[in-house]
């Protein structure tokens, strides 16, 4: 007899499931994207002028609100729940970052071995 | 070269090659940094000493012992420098005591100060030890005094300076004693010994190599008087060459009546047991997190001198029990400003990040960097060369550090339990530096210790604290203003947490403080000022949550000493309590302007300004989840304005800061549907989004994309100001 394996939780709000190799939302269960490409890629996103964030509050170059020519800030949010499950600030039209990318076999692997 | 030269020139033998390397080894030019020390930062092999002693102490319950008697020793000696060193840094926690081995690996520091401090100063004593022991004209012998402040042989920057003394036992050497303080003042080109302005590290001041600087516990007055003649505050350098003396003879006395009752071989044992379990255990808690690799990156906003972005990349590669750290595509070095880091710096910012916020519980000592990979090009940001200067090098190394955060957290997030789970801190120096004559006509140069109001993380289950500390060091405080306005002729006139200054989340960031300071009491004084973080954000959130607000500085020019003091005497009521207030009521005559947040320093007159905020910490999660009753919690401590509480977290309330229960969980519905009409695939959102340059009109320093890293070899100059 086979044991099911376990979701592993990778962020706050994302969790893969080993037996489908795929992302899910922690939240509402939406699966996401496949466990071996970015989560992002399943996720929806949206471009903020960072002063829709931050009041600038001084009417000069220089303000609290970061400058919109150098800054923007990228959210993602679940297709499912609609959760924002990750915010990222960068300069306009940078490459989105692949910032997790599992060893899903070494993740099975693992959860195998502790199982046992 | 003409290639007829060299066809013409005589053809060397091997042994007028022999002849020529004896000659350059045994009289070198010069003892310059050494890239076999400052590159490699691993621990160094155990001598025949430690062997024997490691095979003649066996008993785990002895080593435990003098380990533990050892950290207090270290923390007890930085105590007391604490208390008699004279340097704000020391007072305000920006100071270390350690404990190396004879080879010179950090084997104990305190938990408290800037354990970094102590890590990267284990080149300097592997540079002491390599070139000194057997150099004639030096050696190394009992009661020794050796010194050091230049970063390009290990440290922070030249602000810091570092004694050393040599602990014998019965003829051996069994460690080093060493006690470090953020000096400031160093005779730089400008006050307070982080110059924005040095274009070479012959504008960075004095240039102390690893040296020896007194016998027989005891200064050489004519090289302390040299290093006085650099100074602008020449008492400061004599009291605190001499409470680094008591500090590191404390260390040594007391470590001597260890091995003294318990032998030489028990200290030399627990050093490298201390080591090699700290690397031990670093490696497995490392191989309980999912193999794979993890990015972070993280933008500066200036060069010290003129705004460019610059680019800090941070890519994990985790395989078992091995952690590789990877910073290509990090900008280029900067060869004539002073924003660029040494190898152990940069080394150290991810040592930091594992001490501080992951494994606070394990020993300080380099088994932790001893641990891990890394791969930094030559050529980069943070892998300067010697004539490279290196004098703001916190400020790239900070930014560095919150990318390395960010793919650390995302990485560790899958076993909680085994480290704690943050957001980015507030990771920024925020303060000001001077130099003048001070209300006393003492001439005094250092730096304001307000950059340790950081406003810290928020958590995975709690919100951040309020000006917590700096990152880089647990218990450090910003000292008390009426101390400053005792010490400089500076009136204070307000440092208060301001509304929205801390990152937005589930869990909000802490916030940090805004402080406001005029010049008082003297004709003119020197005041200047270096941070990142007026364009573009210097944290950003995790997991959903934003980072904090810009932080620009306000400067007010008087229009005369008399017209300020007028307003102040006669209308108080006009006085104002924050920049937002003083842009928008401009209540003295004069001028008004914001500033990127580094600035040279230039002289300012009496009822001139300075607003300076130091930034609050990153914010978890979701910030639609926030409990509305925390939000309005936030409003009453005035942390958080309306303008947030309705845009962000989608609050109702009435004017008595009331929830509407049910028209804010409509209000946070019909977010999240707005969120699904106006979020884009990822395929659909990138082709409108993706540039394959920086936008025109961006000065940026480093790789676009990943794909594409910038060549490790690539060097720019930055040519105007």
């Amino acid at each position: 007899m086979t044991t099911a394996m376990e979701r592993e939780a990778i962020t706050e709000y994302l969790e893969i499931d080993l037996e489908t190799e795929s992302w899910h939302c922690r939240v509402c269960d939406h699966r996401i994207a496949g466990a071996r490409e970015s989560y992002k890629r399943g996720l929806l996103l949206y471009e903020r002028d960072p002063r829709d964030i931050y009041e600038a509050k001084i009417d000069a170059e220089y303000s609290h609100a970061p400058d919109p020519e150098w800054c923007r800030i990228v959210e993602f949010y679940c297709p499912g729940c609609a959760t924002q499950v990750e915010v990222e600030y960068l300069p306009p039209g940078h490459p989105i970052t692949h910032d997790i990318e599992l060893d899903i076999d070494a993740l099975a692997e693992r959860q195998k071995a502790r199982v046992a | 070269m003409n290639p007829a030269t060299l066809t013409d020139a005589p053809t060397s033998t091997p042994e007028t090659e022999a002849f020529f390397a004896d000659l350059l080894q045994a009289q070198p030019v010069m003892y310059g940094p050494d890239p076999s020390i400052v590159g490699d930062h691993r621990l160094a092999p155990r001598t025949p000493s430690e062997e024997d002693a490691l095979r003649r102490v066996t008993n785990d319950v002895d080593l435990v012992i003098a380990s533990n008697r050892l950290e207090v020793i270290c923390e007890s000696a930085k105590e007391m420098l604490e208390q008699i060193g004279a340097a704000p840094g020391a007072k305000w926690g920006d100071l270390t005591c350690g404990l190396y081995t004879a080879s010179g690996d950090l084997a104990v520091a305190t938990s408290t100060g800037v354990v970094v401090f102590a890590v990267v100063a284990s080149p300097i004593v592997k540079y002491i030890v390599k070139n000194w022991a057997n150099e004639p004209t030096v050696g190394i012998r009992p009661g020794d005094l050796f010194y050091h402040n230049d970063a390009h042989y290990g440290g922070v920057h030249n602000a810091d300076q570092t004694l050393f003394i040599p602990v014998f036992h019965e003829g051996r050497l069994l460690a080093w004693a060493g006690a470090t303080i953020h000096e400031g003042e160093n005779g730089a080109n400008e006050p307070g010994g982080l110059s924005p302005s040095a274009t070479s590290p012959y504008e960075e001041g004095l240039r102390i190599s690893p040296m020896k600087v007194g016998e027989n516990y005891t200064l050489r007055r004519d090289i302390v008087n040299l290093f006085q003649n650099h100074m602008r505050d020449p008492l400061l350098q004599l009291m605190d060459m001499r409470a680094k003396l008591a500090a590191a003879k404390r260390i040594e006395d007391r470590v001597l009546e260890v091995a003294t009752e318990q032998g030489g071989d028990l200290v030399l044992a627990t050093l490298r047991h201390q080591l090699e379990r700290t690397e031990r255990e670093v490696r497995r808690r490392l191989s309980e997190f999912p193999d794979g690799t993890y990015r972070g990156i993280t933008f500066g906003d200036t060069t010290l001198l003129e705004d460019r972005m610059i680019k800090a990349s941070c890519e994990l590669v985790k395989t078992g029990d091995q952690l590789l750290v990877n910073m290509t595509g990090s900008a280029p070095a900067i060869l004539d400003r002073a924003i660029n880091a040494g190898l152990p710096l940069s080394k150290a910012l991810v040592h930091n990040d594992l001490m501080n916020f992951f494994w606070a519980d394990l020993p300080r000592n380099n088994g932790f960097v001893s641990a891990v990979d890394f791969v930094i090009p030559e050529g980069s940001i943070f892998n300067a060369t010697k004539e490279v200067p290196v004098g703001l090098s916190m400020l790239s190394t900070m930014f560095l550090h919150t990318a390395t955060h960010l793919a650390m957290t995302k990485m560790a997030f899958n076993r909680p339990g085994t480290t704690e789970i943050t957001a980015p801190w507030y990771a920024m120096v925020q303060g000001l530096f001077y130099g003048g004559l001070n209300q006393w006509n003492m001439p005094v140069a250092n730096l304001m210790t307000d950059i340790n109001a950081m406003g810290g993380a928020a958590h995975r289950d709690r919100d951040g604290e309020h000006a917590a500390a700096p990152f880089f060091a647990a218990l450090a405080d910003y000292g008390e203003m009426e101390d400053r306005e005792t010490e400089l002729p500076l009136l204070g006139l307000w440092r208060k947490i301001n509304k929205d200054n801390h990152g937005y989340g589930r869990q909000r960031g802490g916030a940090s403080v805004e402080c406001a300071y005029m010049v008082h009491g003297v004709p003119m004084f020197a005041l200047g000022c270096m941070a990142t973080g007026a364009k573009f954000p210097t944290i950003p959130g995790l997991f959903g949550g934003y980072g904090g607000p810009s932080t620009p500085v306000s400067v007010f020019r008087a229009e005369s000493p008399e017209a300020v003091r007028k307003v102040m005497a006669e209308r108080p009521d006009l006085v104002p309590d924050s920049a937002q207030q003083l842009h928008a009521t401009k209540p003295f005559p004069g001028t008004y302007e914001t500033r990127r947040p580094t600035q040279s320093a230039a002289f300012y007159g009496e009822g001139d300004l300075w607003v300076l905020q130091c930034g609050g910490g990153g914010g978890y999660g979701d910030p639609l989840d926030r409990d509305p009753e925390a939000v309005m919690q936030d409003m009453r401590d005035e942390l958080l304005t309306d303008w947030v509480a309705q845009r962000l977290y989608h609050v109702v309330h009435d004017d008595e800061l009331v929830v509407d229960p049910d028209a804010t969980a409509a209000a946070r519905a019909a977010e999240r549907r707005d969120r699904l009409e106006r979020g884009k695939p990822y395929d659909e959102f990138v082709a409108g989004w993706r540039r394959d340059e920086p936008p025109e009109g961006v000065p940026y320093l480093g790789s676009w994309s990943w794909e594409e890293p910038a060549p490790a070899e690539r060097v720019t100059e930055v040519a105007e100001a």
